[in-house]
């Protein structure tokens, strides 16, 4: 076999199974299956391609090869806006919407996994040149590994400590313990969110856990992925049910409003502790020259 | 998706006197048919009712 066939061909099938390692589809069905799931497939072959090639033309002296790597990063950019495009479109027929937030955050971690596979085919052909086949095999298995903990996000466990709180009524006003979430006047509305609501408060653990969680891309993240899972109690035409979040403006604890098909409370603990932490969402004060004086 | 968004589309309530203005009123004799005809209102509006005092109902578009 031609030595250049070896490098290119160990890089690719490399950046191939890390594209195809990080695509797993799960509860939230994103990528969609089958086509998205093969829309990210044929990408991540061409991202793979690239990457195992420009071993191949640098061995060749062939430098201005590099410039398809700007038309890559051109490409994938467009990957981006196409997630952007496809998800802000469905979101406004959710019945809890994603939020842009959530969307951004979605559309980011594409683009970012086509580059981390070029960087593994890459890698993984350079290290067949310099050793051999087994060596660009462990180089690539190791870059895998370092693919999917650099795409491993932080979750909101990290951030806030979570318990339930009581869902009740003052008057037509909806509680969740002390904090106010909506008003809402009709007694079968009222019934209603009784029987089938919850209601969690978060409290932060510092505060860049409180500047995190005032955005309301990262609430919305949260009420969208306990709907996914639990399902939601409510329906076009129902506008008295909403699982809702509101914060305590005092303390920066945010009180959240749910309404679960499936009222367990211990399952949707569980569910909002591993809500990813959205990365545009995400604040450090503590980090700042100048800190606020709460820490905890 | 309607445009219309936080606006009063119709009041209900059990107390003539203290509603007025140009927006749809809906008097209502008791109670009961106050809850009914708000409950009404809300499914066919697609709007929530907000109870703003005791036998006061007003119909708002999120």
């Amino acid at each position: 076999m031609h030595k250049f066939t070896m490098i290119i061909l160990i890089g690719a099938l490399c950046g191939i199974a890390c594209r195809l390692y990080l695509l797993r589809t799960d509860y939230r069905q994103y990528p969609t299956y089958p086509h998205g799931v093969v829309i990210h497939i044929a990408l991540g072959v061409i991202a793979s391609g690239l990457g195992a090639m420009l071993v191949a033309t640098l061995l060749k002296k062939d430098y201005t090869a590099v410039t398809f790597l700007a038309l890559a990063a051109q490409q994938f950019r467009d990957v981006r806006n196409m997630e952007r495009q496809m998800l802000t479109n469905v979101d406004a027929l959710e019945l809890v919407p994603r939020g842009a937030t959530y969307i951004e955050g979605i559309a980011m971690a594409f683009e970012g996994r086509n580059y981390l596979v070029i960087g593994t085919a890459f890698f993984a052909a350079l290290a067949t040149h310099l050793f051999s086949f087994v060596g660009g095999v462990v180089v690539g298995l190791i870059c895998i590994w370092l693919s999917h903990w650099l795409m491993a996000g932080k979750t909101l466990e990290t951030m806030v400590n979570i318990r339930e709180g009581s869902v009740h009524f003052q008057g037509p006003n909806l509680f969740v313990d002390d904090v106010l979430i909506y008003n809402t006047g009709l007694k079968d509305s009222q019934e209603r969110i009784l029987k089938n609501g919850l209601g969690f408060i978060l409290e932060p653990k510092n505060a860049n856990g409180t500047v995190s969680l005032g955005n309301l891309g990262q609430r919305q993240a949260i009420l969208h992925d306990v709907s996914t899972i639990l399902g939601v109690y409510r329906d076009s035409g129902e506008p008295s049910l909403v699982p809702l979040s509101k914060r305590d403006l005092n303390t920066g604890r945010l009180a959240l409003f749910l309404l679960p098909m499936d009222k367990d409370p211990e399952k949707a603990q569980q569910i909002i502790k591993r809500v990813p932490v959205l990365e545009n969402s995400y604040r450090k004060p503590l980090k700042a020259e100048v800190r606020p004086d709460r820490q905890l | 998706m309607s445009m219309l968004n936080n606006f009063i589309l119709a009041v209900c309530t059990t107390e003539k006197d203290c509603v007025s203005g140009s927006g749809p009123i809906f008097f209502c004799h008791t109670e009961e048919e106050l809850q009914k005809t708000s409950l009404y209102l809300e499914k066919i509006l697609d709007a929530m009712a907000h109870e703003v005092r005791p036998g006061t109902m007003i119909l708002v578009k999120h």
